[in-house]
């Protein structure tokens, strides 16, 4: 009897509880790690389905990345790209944008269908990129609008203070404007990929597209593959493993319609849930069965109905837009804004 | 003592969750982190300031087009019947050189779209009165017909310059095709040395020829190759290529074709300011106009009044003829034709005589070179003599620098009514050959 309570001293002694409660410790945090622990860490995956690049689309991308650079759970990213390019400085935003979250985790890209002059140069900020034998690449160059030949003159009811104050260059320095755009396009290429790159110069700024084994042979891309190996690069980048996939662009749009939310609470009330599909570009309906076309916004004397589409853009941009009608009441000229392209063109309307 | 016994026992409890907590980091840690920590690239330095304008021109030239003396009137046509690809302004330079020479320019048509029929009888009615014609861009067709036409001017000596833009639509080839040249469906380009754009290529090897005359560089704006079985005149460089063509050999730009009053040049940019006046493309421009002002055409009788290129005399065979010569004046004073009644003849002077057969002693030496005899009978080439009642006779005397019309007729009602002809066009019925009609004026 004695020495069973000399053996019952000896468990509840601190030599003996403290190990067996570390050791339960120990299983029940392995146990919580593996079953329950929530902090795994994510590759973003971010899908771009075929985007012409402009402000809005280059507005929605920067959201994603945005949202994966800002992200601690995200250690690497994975987008996944096919675009013809589109405005300049829209493609160079996604571009330095791109850069940004390479500064701080992994990008890698899958180069789907067509990825051409903007699209490309948004691919230039990643840290590896894969292409398919039959994706088309590459496309470096500049597209624009030039001023006539024989430029109009101006009115006499207009008065301008320098000779290009008016239309901001004339020809020939407009053209000269491009060709080092296009210059600076390539050279954004060679300095990024450096000792990769086996092609001239002069052969890049030609404009054409290659097939992806083509651009792979001439360092326009690094690998053939896809999402599979691109997920996998940006894990091993990023050095973990275990990750889960975080799809970019449903947690963006959840936050989209969590925005559109608050927004119509603050309003007339209107049944947001009815109006969202329809925003999200779904069929929708009203109470009374009948689509929805509109709503309205606002409150008190600024209530007022809109369009979905204007809606949808106001929610993208917030209450910038680039409607250029009227402007600016009593500007006596129209304006015109210079338009320049990092785009594929294409062929279009050419009737054998 | 009951404290520390109290924080042992605190501690004891505080373990499990600490270790909990402690394995659970120490896992997430070392479990998810098992490679290298991320190193991203260093940020990429762009040498953007390396960039700079792709040129070779410093400037626009200081150029002054110094024309030959004013070689005399004449016409320069300008094709405007077949929907043709250019605005009048854009030609102002390349006109105002043509008008510095001497010369009129003559739009045929107003650019709006004729049916092949109205472009026909454009070019039949403006060529005969021009010494040469520019066709730029023609979108509407040439017809056989039209062809024809434009054949006959060449075949008298007209010269023809025949443009057209790469970046402009146009069915160039149907007229060029048949005067030996073939415009291509591309454009040439230098990636290496441009004016600011690929598209702007240099020429810079000439064969000598009096359009190249004074050429050491010109830059064109988007140019296209032609093929040419006549010469070629302005090369561009071995390594400037043709957006279509494997190879430009055997094209260029600027040649001439079989006959060498056609010309063709597959640019338009380079006339257009300031495009002129860079490199030597004004003294190219200046060549065109020279090109377009110093052919010889052979003008026909049926180009009356186009061929007097100085002011006329009109000679009297007798006082009695005044009304005939005032009218005939006033005639070609309509017609654009500065003329005046002159007493005697000036061998220098393109000159118009009127008088009845029995004048006709003066002029016997221009009728007898045109086959024309006038005695008892009217003798005329090719066809038999015919009686003088109530007859005239046109001919043209033409020597190198001189054009001599004499008109002849029975009696004074008879060369009124003849002289009528002269003033509204219908001499063209009775014409026998190029160079002389005989009319009845019963």
């Amino acid at each position: 009897m004695q020495k069973l309570a000399a053996f019952g001293r000896f468990l509840t002694s601190a030599w003996v509880s403290l190990p067996v409660l570390a050791a339960i410790g120990v299983a029940v945090g392995a146990l919580v790690f593996f079953n329950l622990y929530p902090g795994k860490p994510q590759i973003g995956v971010i899908t771009i389905p075929f985007t012409v690049i402009n402000e809005q689309s280059a507005f929605v991308i920067t959201s994603y990345l945005d949202y994966v650079r800002t992200n601690d759970r995200i250690k690497g990213v994975v987008i996944t790209l096919s675009s013809p390019g589109g405005g300049a400085t829209s493609s160079e935003r996604l571009y330095i944008e791109t850069t940004r979250v390479r500064d701080e985790k992994p990008v890698i890209m899958v180069m789907n269908s067509l990825v051409a002059s903007g699209g490309f140069m948004m691919a230039m900020g990643v840290n590896h990129s894969y292409v398919k034998t039959s994706s088309l690449v590459g496309n470096v160059g500049v597209v624009a609008g030039a001023p006539p030949l024989v430029p109009a003159t101006a009115p006499e009811y207009i008065i301008y203070t320098g000779p290009d104050k008016l239309f901001g260059s004339n020809r020939r320095a407009w053209i000269s404007t491009l060709d080092l755009l296009k210059q600076s396009f390539a050279q954004m290429v060679i300095t990024e990929r450096g000792d990769k790159l086996r092609i001239s110069k002069e052969e890049l700024v030609e404009g054409r597209l290659y097939a992806g084994m083509e651009a792979v042979r001439l360092g326009l891309a690094d690998e053939i593959g896809d999402q599979t190996e691109a997920i996998e690069k940006a894990a091993a980048m990023a050095g973990i493993t275990d990750y889960e996939l975080v799809d970019v662009n449903v947690e963006v749009d959840r936050l989209f319609v969590q925005k559109i939310r608050r927004i119509f609470a603050a309003s007339d009330g209107q049944e947001a849930d009815l109006l969202l599909p329809a925003l999200l570009g779904l069929p929708a309906l009203d109470a009374g069965g009948e689509p929805i076309n509109a709503a309205v916004v606002g409150q008190g004397q600024e209530q007022r109905k809109v369009s979905l589409g204007e809606l949808r853009e106001f929610m993208i941009n917030g209450a910038l837009t680039d409607a250029q009608e009227d402007p600016l009441p009593g500007f006596p000229l129209e304006i015109q804004r210079p338009n320049i392209y990092y785009m594929y063109a294409g062929y279009a309307g050419h009737a054998p | 003592m009951g404290n520390t016994n109290t924080l042992r026992r605190v501690s004891k409890y505080l373990l499990f969750p600490l270790l909990v907590a402690l394995t659970v980091f120490l896992a997430a840690f070392f479990y998810f982190n098992r490679g290298s920590a991320y190193a991203p690239p260093p940020s990429p330095d762009f040498p953007f300031e390396t960039l700079t304008e792709t040129t070779s021109i410093t400037g626009p030239s200081n150029f002054v087009d110094q024309p030959q003396a004013a070689v005399g009137r004449g016409t320069v046509a300008i094709d405007a019947t077949h929907r043709n690809g250019f605005r009048q302004v854009e030609l102002t330079t390349l006109l105002s050189r043509i008008n510095a020479r001497g010369y009129n320019t003559r739009f045929l048509g107003d650019f709006r779209p004729n049916d092949p029929d109205t472009a026909l009888a454009r070019l039949e009615e403006g060529l005969p009165g021009a010494d040469s014609l520019i066709i730029i861009g023609p979108r509407d067709p040439y017809t056989p017909a039209q062809i024809a036409v434009v054949q006959r001017f060449i075949d008298q000596g007209g010269r023809v310059l025949l443009m057209a833009d790469p970046t402009r639509s146009h069915s160039a080839n149907s007229v060029a095709a048949p005067l030996g040249l073939e415009f291509q469906p591309d454009y040439l380009f230098n990636q290496r040395d441009y004016d600011i754009n690929f598209q702007h290529i240099f020429i810079r090897e000439f064969q000598p020829d009096p359009v190249t005359v004074g050429l050491n560089e010109i830059v064109l704006y988007t140019a296209g190759s032609i093929k040419t079985s006549g010469s070629r005149l302005g090369f561009a460089s071995p390594e400037t290529q043709s957006s279509l063509l494997a190879s430009t050999q055997g094209t260029a730009p600027l040649v001439a074709g079989d006959n060498r009053n056609v010309l063709g040049l597959y640019d338009l940019t380079f006339l257009i300011p300031p495009h002129n006046s860079f490199a030597d493309n004004d003294q190219l421009v200046s060549n065109l106009a020279d090109f377009l002002t110093g052919g010889q055409k052979r003008f026909a009788l049926a180009d009356f009044p186009a061929f007097f290129q100085k002011d006329v005399d009109i000679l009297l065979g007798r006082p009695s003829l005044f009304p005939s010569g005032t009218e005939l004046k006033n005639s070609l004073a309509r017609m654009q034709v500065p003329s005046q009644l002159s007493r005697q003849e000036d061998i220098a002077a393109d000159t118009i005589f009127l008088g009845l057969y029995d004048d006709a002693g003066p002029v016997a030496a221009y009728l007898q070179s045109n086959g024309v005899r006038i005695d008892d009978a009217v003798t005329i080439p090719s066809a038999p003599a015919i009686e003088p009642l109530d007859t005239a006779v046109i001919t043209l005397h033409r020597s190198q620098d001189r054009h001599v019309l004499v008109v002849l007729a029975d009696t004074e009602q008879s060369l009124s009514v003849v002289t009528g002809y002269l003033s509204f066009g219908k001499f063209q019925n009775g014409l026998v050959n190029e160079n002389v009609g005989v009319y009845k004026t019963e």
